[in-house]
């Protein structure tokens, strides 16, 4: 890992050195506090949830570092390209989690982190996230841009982070789930609440992006694959909220199954460039995107 | 009613799955023919079945807000299915489908969307929408198809109001200082591709020099000096010595004293100097009108008052063509270079200027100035321009310089104005993110092509709009309240929006945390 750092730092040399120093730090203390809160989850000690808690306020910082560094350089608010959008969800993950802890009694600290490691993971190392910053071309000029984006980053983490719950319950199965860690409500209660906070956020960003394409192009909805999807996520947790209202908290492992699916189109939504490009080499058959310069 | 209620429940989960699976199958169709894959997913979602299904969705939702006193009587849960069914019902009353229902029965069509051609001569009241043989040829433009306007464009219908173009132009990002991002290129036999040759250098700190000795007679270009800001707000005479420049103003009567004690005096300035022959053969130079579609070529002609009062013309043109059409090298030392202001490039740095040496065999070397206009597009300088003389260039084809950089566009601005009549109904300076909304329309700008003096206006119909935007609202509202409410109680009472469908009156309670 050193190594592999090192190589890094003296390769991109220049401008982008303090950038991408940031960016690793930030990777770095995100996984040893994901290693010291899961010890904290296992051994239950004082000391090492408060050193735990520490060292992933100490990554959060790095990554706002980064990411504050990054704008400056950019010249603009940094989520225009992939690298900024992982960047920016990564350093997302330190805020929601204390907000779970504190205000929707969601625990999870420890998978927090991790799910931070595999956000900054991409940025950090995906050749093809370059970390170069990009110009704004007219269409992206919008005071909606920062807002439609920002709102979506937002959902995705908590929608995610309901996610980690969802498979949480599929594990555990209904008995077990409604099983309550200390101090917090039961995982199946947590993927409930989680899927509050995010869907609302979520319907934020899409009616923000219908309303800025229809200041741009004219129309609320171009039927570009990228948006096909937004709805296809959007519609898979509508349906999340109708069956938790059909069957109540029965059959959890359903709702959870729902929710896995949700996140699997979000995935889908966000990579989409990438899922193209692999269905195309798959099937050979080729598409078009408006949302290409997102990349 | 509560069998009823039980069957509408399950036809909405039915229903919400069978649209998630339709919407990830139009993110995936593969484009076929003329029709990408967003064009494909419009086809499948308006389709005659899918309609239907939109009506059910609609039934739906009244049915949920009448039928289920859990929705009804929270008004935020009624609000996120008011909302929903809002925004639905206003994007069918904005679609094209809805617009052709009420036009087969008023007079006259209002058209749901489509273009206006405008160019700053002709103003138009005519919507357009691009024929399917110019959207399978991917909408290159004519000069790029071949087509005619009548095989590119079909009219649909007219606006109650006409449109006036009085200006449009593109600004663009000012190129970086440290000039990376821009490659000079020599290239010959640009066109044939068995024996085409490049080579590319990087315009950056030193001034690079490119052999392309691929060829019997290598071609060399060397880049002798780079002026990379150059701020003009009139023409302006760029002067230019081994030691650095002078800038004076391309004015009738402006006069420049030169190092060796002659002078340099503006007689004439042309907008578009065209070349003619006069009746005895001679080569003349006039002043000719702008043509369509053709960029004008600004010159300027001046006199060059040497100490004994001995007179030559000189004649300076834009960068790229100094060395075209007649002697402009005044002598070994200068090299004038006419320069416009370009209203592309307003509040933006200009580009770089390259003055370069080029030499092929025993002819030159020969000095020129170039510089890439404005556009995403290189700029190319056919170097038998350069040259002057047939003999260097005819074994390399018609051989090329390029600069090319990355130039990106940071705005497009097209004013116009709306006319009923005599009378102005609204005026607007629109850019992209900057509709203008009058006459039951909305005016889009989209993107621009600065090569081409015209502008492709954007018209969408207002029809069902605030309907959409009224939705919106109240669905967010539904939502945030509706689902946050509560949400952010540290112990007991959270409000799941309802825990069982037999309880038409769901209980408020959660289960109590456990500490």
């Amino acid at each position: 890992m050193i190594a592999v750092l090192q190589w890094k730092l003296s390769w991109d040399g220049g401008p982008d050195t303090m950038q991408m120093a940031l960016l690793y730090g930030a990777l770095l203390l995100h996984v040893l506090a994901f290693a010291v809160l899961l010890a904290d989850a296992l051994l239950r000690r004082a000391l090492i949830t408060w050193i735990g808690w520490l060292l992933f306020a100490t990554a959060f910082l790095a990554a706002t570092g980064s990411t504050v560094y990054r704008g400056v350089h950019a010249g603009h608010f940094p989520l225009q390209t992939m690298f900024e959008v992982f960047l920016v969800m990564g350093m997302l993950m330190f805020p929601l989690s204390v907000v779970c802890r504190k205000g929707l009694r969601v625990g999870g600290a420890a998978l927090d982190a991790l799910l931070a490691v595999l956000l900054l993971f991409p940025a950090a190392f995906v050749e093809r996230f370059s970390p170069e910053p990009k110009l704004l071309p007219p269409a992206l000029q919008s005071p909606l841009f920062i807002p439609h984006v920002a709102t979506y980053m937002i959902a995705y983490v908590a929608l995610a982070k309901a996610a980690v719950a969802s498979v949480t319950v599929l594990i555990l199965g209904a008995d077990r789930a409604s099983d309550a860690p200390r101090g917090l409500v039961d995982h199946e209660t947590a993927m409930d609440r989680l899927m509050r906070l995010g869907f609302p956020l979520l319907t934020a960003g899409l009616v923000l992006g219908a309303v800025w394409a229809q200041r741009v192009y004219g129309d609320f909805w171009s039927w570009d694959p990228k948006e096909m999807l937004s709805l296809a996520t959007w519609l898979a947790f509508a349906l999340y909220f109708h069956a938790r209202y059909t069957l109540g908290q029965r059959r959890p492992r359903i709702l959870a199954g729902i929710v896995v699916a949700g996140l699997v189109l979000m995935l889908a939504t966000l990579l989409l460039s990438q899922v193209r490009d692999l269905l195309s080499w798959l099937f050979d058959i080729t598409f078009e995107s408006y949302h290409t310069y997102s990349g | 009613m509560t069998y009823l209620r039980k069957i509408a429940m399950h036809l909405t989960i039915v229903l919400l799955t069978t649209l998630t699976v339709l919407s990830v199958l139009a993110a995936f169709l593969p484009a076929e023919g003329a029709l990408d894959t967003a064009e494909r997913a419009q086809r499948l979602w308006t389709s005659p079945p899918m309609i239907g299904v939109w009506c059910v969705t609609l039934g739906l939702l009244t049915v949920g807000m009448l039928a289920w006193p859990g929705v009804r009587r929270r008004p935020m849960v009624l609000a996120m299915h008011l909302g929903t069914l809002l925004v639905l019902a206003g994007m069918m009353l904005n679609s094209d489908k809805a617009h052709d229902w009420w036009n087969a029965a008023r007079d006259p069509d209002k058209p749901a969307n489509g273009y206006v051609l405008l160019t700053p001569e002709h103003p138009s009241d005519e919507i357009f929408r691009p024929t399917a043989q110019a959207a399978a040829s991917g909408m290159g433009g004519m000069a790029n198809t071949g087509m005619t306007f009548e095989e590119m464009y079909d009219s649909v219908g007219t606006l109650p109001v006409s449109v006036h173009l009085r200006d449009a132009y593109t600004k663009y990002y000012p190129p970086k200082p440290d000039r990376s991002g821009w490659m000079v290129s020599l290239v010959a036999h640009p066109a044939d591709r068995e024996n085409a040759a490049f080579v590319s250098e990087p315009l950056q700190r030193e001034t690079p020099q490119l052999t392309l000795d691929s060829l019997d007679t290598p071609i060399t270009a060397r880049v002798t000096q780079v002026y990379s800001s150059l701020w003009l707000d009139a023409p302006t005479v760029l002067l230019a010595d081994d030691e650095g420049g002078t800038l004076f103003p391309a004015k009738v009567g402006a006069e420049q004293p030169l190092k060796d004690g002659s002078t340099l005096r503006v007689v004439k300035y042309y907008q578009n100097i065209r070349p003619g022959r006069d009746a005895d053969g001679e080569i003349t130079i006039q002043d000719a009108p702008s043509v369509a579609g053709q960029p004008n070529v600004p010159a300027v002609e001046m006199l060059l008052l040497d100490e004994h009062e001995h007179e030559r013309r000189v004649v300076a043109f834009r960068p790229g063509l100094t060395t075209h059409m007649g002697r402009p090298l005044l002598n070994d030392r200068y090299l004038p270079v006419l320069l416009t202001p370009s209203k592309a490039r307003t509040n933006t740095a200009p580009s770089p200027m390259v003055q370069l040496e080029l030499s092929r065999g025993d002819i030159g070397p020969v000095r020129g100035w170039f510089s890439p206009s404005a556009g995403e597009q290189p700029d190319r300088v056919r170097l038998q321009f350069l040259f002057d003389s047939e003999k260097a260039w005819t074994d390399a084809g018609e051989p090329m310089l390029m600069m090319q950089w990355q130039q990106m566009p940071q705005e497009y601005v097209a004013e116009i104005v709306l006319r009923d009549g005599e009378q102005t109904v609204a005026s607007k300076s629109l850019r992209v993110n900057d509709p203008l909304h009058a006459a039951g329309y909305t005016f889009y700008l989209n993107s621009m092509d600065d090569r081409v003096p015209q502008v492709n206006l954007h018209v969408q119909s207002d029809t069902g709009i605030s309907v959409i935007h009224a939705g919106m609202g109240v669905l967010l509202v539904g939502l945030f309240v509706g689902l946050w409410g509560g949400l952010w109680k540290r112990r007991a009472a959270a409000v799941p929006p309802s825990t069982s469908e037999r309880d038409d009156e769901p209980t408020d309670a959660e289960p109590e945390v456990r500490e």
